[in-house]
C-alpha cells in the first residue's frame, strides 16, 4: 500500500470530488462535510466517471452522471443492488493534508 | 509528515477522466441514433401558416402522467447529458463521444403521437426544413432522418418526396409504441414506396407510450415496465406485422433500422415465429398485400428476412449477469453483423462506444459494429 497525498483539505471543497492517478488506478475522492471517501472512479456499468457524478448529500451516495446508478461513498456498493460493489480505499486527514492510502 | 522523506507516500496527480474509450476514434464511428433538440424560436419560423402566428411552444402531446418521473434529476431523462439545438452543437458533442458521422434523429420534437394530424404534418415539415437550412449544411459529418407523420400515410409519402432527394437525409423516422398501428399493415405502403425512391432506410425508433391511455399505459408504473420492457416487446410486435404480412415481399429491397427496441429478443423470435408460421400459415393468404398478389405464402420463412431487410441500433446494449452469455447472445443474434451502433444522446439512456472493447468482440465486429454496418446498411450515407 501506498500512501498518496491528495492535496490540502481546502483544496477539495465539501460537496465535491476529485480524481486522483494512483499507480494504475484512478480513483475518485469525495468530500462531505469534513468525511472524505475514496471509490474507483470508474462506474462498473458503463465506464463512466464517478467524479463527474452528482454527490446526493443526505443518501451519501455518488450518481452515475451518465446512467443514475446510486453508489454508497461509505462502503461503495451499489444502492439498488448491495452485492455490486465499487473498490473503496481508506482517507484520513493529517494536518491540513487529505491522504488517500491505496 | 513530509512527503519527500517517506518513501511510502507520494504526491497524488489530480486527473481529468475521459471515460469515452479513445480507441473509438481509429474507427470512423458512425452513430445512428443521435437526437437533436431545436429552440421552438427555431423551429417556428419554418412552420407553415395559420400554425406559425398560433403556436407559441412545442405542439407536444399531452398527459402529465409518465414513469420519466423516476429516473433523473431533471425528471424527463430527455436531456440528462446535454443538448444539442444546433449543428455547432451536434459536432461538439460527437467530437466528444468519439462519433465521426452522426444520424440526427428527431428528439423530444417529434410530434408523431398527437392526434391533430395536420399539425403533426406541419411540424414535421417545419423541422425537416430546419434541418435542410441550417443544420445538414454545416458539415458532411451531420446525417439525418426525415421526420413525417407516420399515421397518415399520404402526407408521409408527400413529405418524404419534398425533401427526399436533399442530401444529408439518409432514412425516415417512424416510431413504435403502445398506442400506435403496427407499421407493417398495408396502409403505410405509400410510406415505404416513397422512401423506396430515394434509396432511403425506415426507421423504426421507440416512441411514445403513455402519453394516451392504452391498457399498456394504464397499467405501468415504471420505467423499468415502459421503457425497458413494453419497448422490446411492442418492437417484436412492429417487426412481427412487417414480416408477416408481407412487407418484404411487396418490398424485397426496402431496409429497416429497428431502434431502441433492443434485439436480445431475436432467437426467441426467429424460432417462434417460423414454428407458427410453418404450423398455421392459412391466414397469410388473407393479409391484404397478399390478397392483392394472390400468394398463398411468405417467400422464405420469417428468420429468414432480418438478414436481407432487418438491422437494429445497437442502443442499449444490456450485460446478462453471467458475462459469458454476452458472447452466446451476440452469436446467436448476429450481433457483429447486425447491430448498428447508436449513442442515443442525449438520453439518460446514453451508450458511449466503450462496450465494444469488452473483449468478447472481435476486431472485425468492432469495425462492423462501429462503422461498417452502417455503411452497408444506409446506402445514403456514401
Amino acid at each position: 500500500m501506498i500512501e498518496y497525498v491528495v492535496g490540502k483539505i481546502d483544496d477539495i471543497r465539501p460537496g465535491s470530488a476529485v480524481a486522483v492517478q494512483a499507480g494504475h488506478r484512478v480513483i475518485a475522492v469525495f468530500r462531505l462535510g469534513e468525511k472524505f471517501f475514496a471509490v474507483n472512479n470508474t462506474c462498473p456499468h458503463k465506464g463512466a466517471s464517478l467524479c463527474d457524478g452528482e454527490i446526493v448529500m443526505e443518501d451519501k451516495v455518488v450518481r452515475c452522471p451518465w446512467h443514475h446508478w446510486n453508489w454508497r461513498l461509505a462502503d461503495g456498493t451499489l444502492e439498488s443492488d448491495p452485492r455490486q460493489r465499487l473498490r473503496t480505499y481508506e482517507v484520513a486527514v493529517e494536518g491540513d493534508e487529505v491522504i488517500l492510502r491505496a | 509528515m513530509n512527503v519527500m522523506s517517506d518513501p511510502r507516500r507520494e504526491r497524488a496527480t489530480r486527473v481529468k477522466p475521459q471515460p469515452i474509450d479513445p480507441r473509438g476514434r481509429a474507427y470512423k464511428v458512425v452513430d445512428t441514433d443521435f437526437h437533436l433538440l431545436p429552440e421552438w424560436s427555431d423551429l417556428r419560423k419554418y412552420m407553415k401558416e395559420p400554425f406559425r402566428s398560433e403556436l407559441t411552444s412545442y405542439p407536444l402531446t399531452g398527459g402529465d402522467y409518465s414513469p420519466k418521473y423516476a429516473i433523473g434529476l431533471e425528471g424527463t431523462g430527455q436531456e440528462t447529458q446535454g443538448r444539442a439545438r444546433t449543428a455547432a452543437d451536434i459536432l461538439r458533442v460527437i467530437d466528444e463521444i468519439g462519433v465521426e458521422t452522426v444520424i440526427l434523429t428527431p428528439g423530444f420534437t417529434r410530434p408523431q403521437s398527437m392526434f391533430h394530424q395536420a399539425m403533426v404534418t406541419a411540424t414535421a415539415a417545419a423541422y425537416n426544413d430546419f434541418l435542410v437550412n441550417e443544420v445538414l449544411p454545416a458539415s458532411p459529418r451531420i446525417k439525418a432522418e426525415i421526420m413525417i407523420n407516420h399515421r397518415n400515410p399520404a402526407d408521409g409519402a408527400a413529405e418524404i418526396r419534398r425533401v427526399g432527394a436533399t442530401a444529408g437525409f439518409v432514412g425516415v423516422y417512424t416510431e413504435f409504441g403502445g398506442n400506435y398501428e403496427p407499421i407493417g399493415t398495408a396502409r403505410h405502403d405509400p410510406i415505404f414506396e416513397a422512401a423506396l425512391e430515394h434509396d432511403l432506410v425506415i426507421t423504426s425508433h421507440i416512441g411514445t407510450f403513455w402519453q394516451k391511455a392504452t391498457p399498456l399505459s394504464e397499467g405501468t408504473r415504471t420505467w423499468t415496465e415502459l421503457v425497458g420492457i413494453s419497448a422490446s416487446a411492442i418492437s417484436m410486435a412492429f417487426v412481427g406485422s412487417m414480416i408477416m404480412q408481407g412487407l418484404f415481399d411487396k418490398f424485397p429491397s426496402l431496409r429497416v433500422v429497428v431502434k431502441e427496441g433492443g434485439f436480445w429478443w431475436l432467437p426467441d423470435f426467429m424460432a417462434r415465429a417460423d414454428d407458427y408460421y410453418l404450423s398455421h400459415p392459412g391466414d397469410i393468404k388473407l393479409t391484404e398485400r397478399k390478397l392483392q398478389s394472390g400468394e398463398k405464402f411468405l417467400a422464405k420463412l420469417p428468420s429468414e428476412y432480418f438478414e436481407t431487410n432487418i438491422r437494429f441500433s445497437s442502443q442499449p446494449v444490456c450485460f446478462p449477469r453471467e458475462p459469458e452469455h454476452f458472447k452466446w447472445l451476440m452469436a446467436m443474434c448476429r450481433g457483429e453483423d447486425w447491430l448498428l451502433y447508436s449513442s442515443d444522446w442525449p438520453h439518460a439512456t446514453f451508450d458511449p462506444l466503450n462496450w465494444v472493447f469488452n473483449g468478447m468482440i472481435s476486431e472485425q465486429g468492432r469495425k462492423k459494429i462501429l462503422a461498417e454496418n452502417a455503411r452497408a446498411w444506409i446506402r445514403r450515407l456514401g
